[in-house]
């Protein structure tokens, strides 16, 4: 399935409708350019999952990874943006994580796909024309 | 008297036993993420139960294989209680202390990324280290041995028909296994090494 928004409130609306179908243990892998907007897609995702409002959402890219509470169910937000090798991931607790039954969201999530279990979703985010942004479930 | 601590799953055991085998204190404990809710407070309720830390004269610590944060954490708090105590910690695998189980066992699981860690246990010693491979490696591996299979996993690694018993880590069989008049080294977490070594597949250009 694929969508275009044309606001980053639009891209954070289908993203928080998509929250409601989400169970423990699922993960989402985000693709796309600097700026594509995977960031405001999991800011939309915290909130369909009641993810208290308050919490800022940014893109985890010197932290690695944010753990969100308080919400339907936790949210651990990645971004492998700045990692530099599988192990780096590995020596995070990654496995540890993904057995948490919480719900995974990653950014930049190409750059290790061998460590995404087979049942991850693949969500592609590209520029479209005057600032829109196509957002596409990729078959992986 | 010995303090036991296994975090290596979410199936967590702590205890304290006499040099001759006896329980002082045991608690068995489910594990999260974090492990600082459940584990420290139950350190404390140990040690009030125990009303004197000097009776404690060495640690056993499980080291796994299981949990990547799980081995780290208990690792880490028994060192830190090491220090703290003046007494040794000793480094056990996890997989020794399996209560009840015969001489020699095999004792496998799931290393994830469709691997699959086989392991014997002989007389309460890991023998050699895991060893890794695929699941045909596995089954091969059980069915050439013919010992009686063990996992510490929360489901088993293969299939029902394999025969693999799922069981716990006993702390106080984890006691047993330290052998007070050894000098410990510092326990090391057991690591299943990723077989894999891959660049990135993609090299984003941020500016
Ligand atoms: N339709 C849209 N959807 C999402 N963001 C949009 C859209 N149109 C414009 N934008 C703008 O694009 C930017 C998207 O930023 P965001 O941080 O979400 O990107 P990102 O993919 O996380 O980038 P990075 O790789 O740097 O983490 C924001 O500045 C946002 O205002
Ligand atoms: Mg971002």
């Amino acid at each position: 399935m694929s969508i275009t928004t044309h606001s980053p409130e639009e891209t954070e609306a289908f993203a928080r409708n998509l929250a409601a179908s989400l169970k423990e243990g699922d993960i989402l892998a985000l693709t796309g350019d600097l700026g594509a907007g995977k960031t405001h897609f999991t800011r939309g995702l915290a909130n369909g999952l009641n993810i208290p409002a308050d919490v800022a959402i940014s893109s985890p890219t010197f932290s690695i990874v944010q753990e969100y509470s308080g919400g339907r169910l936790p949210l651990y937000h990645f971004d492998f943006y700045r990692l530099e090798s599988p192990h780096d991931l590995l020596d995070l607790g990654w496995d540890d994580y993904l057995d948490a039954g919480a719900i995974t969201v990653i950014e930049w999530a190409d750059k290790f796909p061998e460590l995404l279990p087979p049942h991850t979703s693949w969500w592609h985010l590209s520029h479209g024309a005057e600032g829109s942004r196509t957002i596409a479930e990729k078959i992986h | 008297m010995i303090l036991a601590l296994d975090t290596s799953s979410n199936h967590g055991d702590l205890a304290v036993v006499s040099l001759d085998g006896e329980s002082i204190f045991h608690a068995p404990f489910r594990t999260e993420r974090s492990h600082n809710s459940t584990l420290f407070p139950l350190l404390e309720e140990m040690f009030e139960a125990l009303g004197d830390r000097s009776l404690l004269s060495h640690i056993a610590v499980g080291t796994g294989p299981g949990s990547y944060t799980g081995c780290r954490i208990g690792i880490a708090a028994t060192q830190a209680l090491s220090l703290a105590l003046g007494i040794p910690v000793t480094g056990v695998p996890s997989i020794c202390g399996i209560l009840g189980a015969p001489q020699h066992i095999a004792v496998c699981g799931d290393a994830r990324r469709g691997s699959f860690f086989y392991v014997e246990v002989k007389d309460g010693v890991m023998i050699d280290t895991p060893i890794l491979g695929d699941q045909e490696f596995l089954v091969k591996s059980l069915a050439c041995s013919g010992l009686p299979a063990f996992s510490l996993d929360s489901r088993s690694p293969l299939d029902d028909s394999q025969n693999i018993t799922l069981a716990k880590v006993d702390a106080m069989t984890l006691a047993s296994r330290v052998d007070v008049n050894i000098p410990s080294e510092p326990p090391t977490p057991i690591y299943l090494a990723a077989p894999f070594v891959s660049t990135p597949k993609v090299r984003p250009t941020r500016t």
